[in-house]
């Protein structure tokens, strides 16, 4: 029985792992950082697995601890992001090298960090109002607000990064 | 731009991710162990609640503990005024002699369940249950000291009925409680009684069980008796 479940597991893994690495990365912004937490959020998955895959959605959880990880690791004092004023020598990209992110991912940086969950579960993820408010603990009402809050700050960005010219983004009701 | 032209902006962004570093194998092994830590987390706090009650059970068994200090054990006493009914379903003074009482400090869990425990201090107690996917818990706390309810009286709180129908609490709020009786389902169970260390104003209890027989509405159709330590009724629900 214990297995077939880590079979499961892997087979799971192996078909979810690229959109858990992508939902992590557009939250926190780093490669690394994103392989770190998703391999955290697999273990944690992994040791409520047959709780988890028996209710049906293992994608659910999957998500939400992603991203909860994510959160929950900007808020330490010492993993806090440090603004500079220069940016400091890098050793390498976060990427592999190939050219600079995509202008999305620059803008959703300047969005705050709960904000730009809330817009990469609703607009990458395609996830409703309903299961976001689920995926992230909160009210739909409130992630209506933070998806709006999220859209100007993030219409600001790309306007100002010269993807847009002058967008009026709203949040439907 | 519109919303679709955002959704469009998302759909078409090209991610350039480099190599894969998440180890399945470590986080497979990782999730072993904090699965084996979960369980013996649980199993620990579900054995030193049985450690707690039986030495609090084993000080008031009449001459072995040689002492009344924090008996908890009552003779339920048969009640003249008892209707037949309740006296065929009322629990033998041999098998009902006492309420098990876990003091508590502030933050100790008592488990409940495996995945599920009690928390009491002055002011309130708090049952926590993990839903059945695991993701996350469902708390339900009930104040002992807002004056919401009255002293001397018993009230009940199930725990979510759809994810743990067989978990009963409640609370009464007196410190005069030597046995709470739970009866449901045709049958009558001892309450554990948890009790916060210090002053309390009131007790939490529970039981685990058949309980629910209509959900979602776990406490419907039991009926709960207090006993004080004489054995004489304090209170019942429904009164």
């Amino acid at each position: 029985m214990r297995g077939q479940d880590e079979e499961a597991f892997r087979t799971w893994v192996s078909a979810r792992r690229s959109s858990l690495r992508a939902t992590a990365y557009l939250v926190c912004g780093d490669w690394y950082l994103a392989d770190d937490l998703v391999q955290e959020a697999l273990a944690r998955l992994f040791s409520v697995w047959g709780k988890v895959a028996a209710a049906g959605d293992p994608e659910a959880y999957a998500r939400r601890t992603v991203v909860n990880l994510c959160l929950d690791h900007r808020r330490r004092p010492s993993r806090r992001e440090v603004p500079h004023e220069t940016l400091p020598d890098r050793a390498a990209a976060d990427h592999d090298g190939d050219g600079e992110d995509p202008v999305l991912v620059r803008a959703l940086a300047e969005v705050p960090r709960g904000q730009r969950a809330v817009l990469v579960l609703r607009y990458w993820e395609d996830l409703s109002i309903e299961q976001t408010a689920a995926a992230l603990s909160t009210s739909t009402g409130n992630v209506k607000s933070q998806a709006s809050r999220g859209l100007v700050t993030l219409r600001a960005a790309l306007a100002r990064l010269g993807a847009i010219d002058m967008p009026v983004l709203t949040e439907e009701p | 731009m519109s919303e679709q032209q955002l959704q469009d902006l998302f759909r078409g962004t090209q991610l350039r991710p480099p190599a894969d570093r998440i180890d399945v194998d470590a986080a497979v092994r990782r999730g072993r162990r904090r699965r084996r830590t979960r369980r013996a987390a649980a199993l620990s706090g579900v054995l030193g609640a049985m450690v707690v009650a039986g030495s609090v059970g084993y000080a008031v068994l009449p001459g072995v503990g040689g002492s009344d200090v924090g008996t908890r054990t009552a003779q339920p006493a048969r009640s003249s005024s008892a209707t037949t009914a309740e006296s065929t379903q009322a629990p033998s003074p041999e098998t009902l002699r006492r309420s098990p009482v876990v003091v508590a400090k502030p933050g100790q869990k008592v488990f409940v369940t495996p995945d599920s425990y009690l928390t009491i201090n002055g002011q309130q107690y708090c049952l926590r249950a993990y839903e059945v996917d695991g993701t996350a818990m469902a708390v339900t706390c009930k104040s002992l000291s807002d004056g919401n309810q009255p002293k001397g009286t018993v009230s009940t709180q199930g725990a979510s009925a759809v994810h743990h129908p067989e978990i009963f609490t409640g609370v009464y709020t007196g410190t005069d409680a030597g046995l709470i009786t739970v009866t449901a389902a045709g049958s009558t169970k001892v309450a554990t009684i948890v009790e916060p260390a210090g002053a309390a104003s009131g007790v939490a209890f529970f039981t685990t069980g058949p309980t629910a027989t209509t959900p979602p509405h776990p406490t419907s159709g039991v009926r709960v008796t207090v006993y004080d330590r004489s054995g004489h009724v304090l209170v019942k629900l429904p009164g």
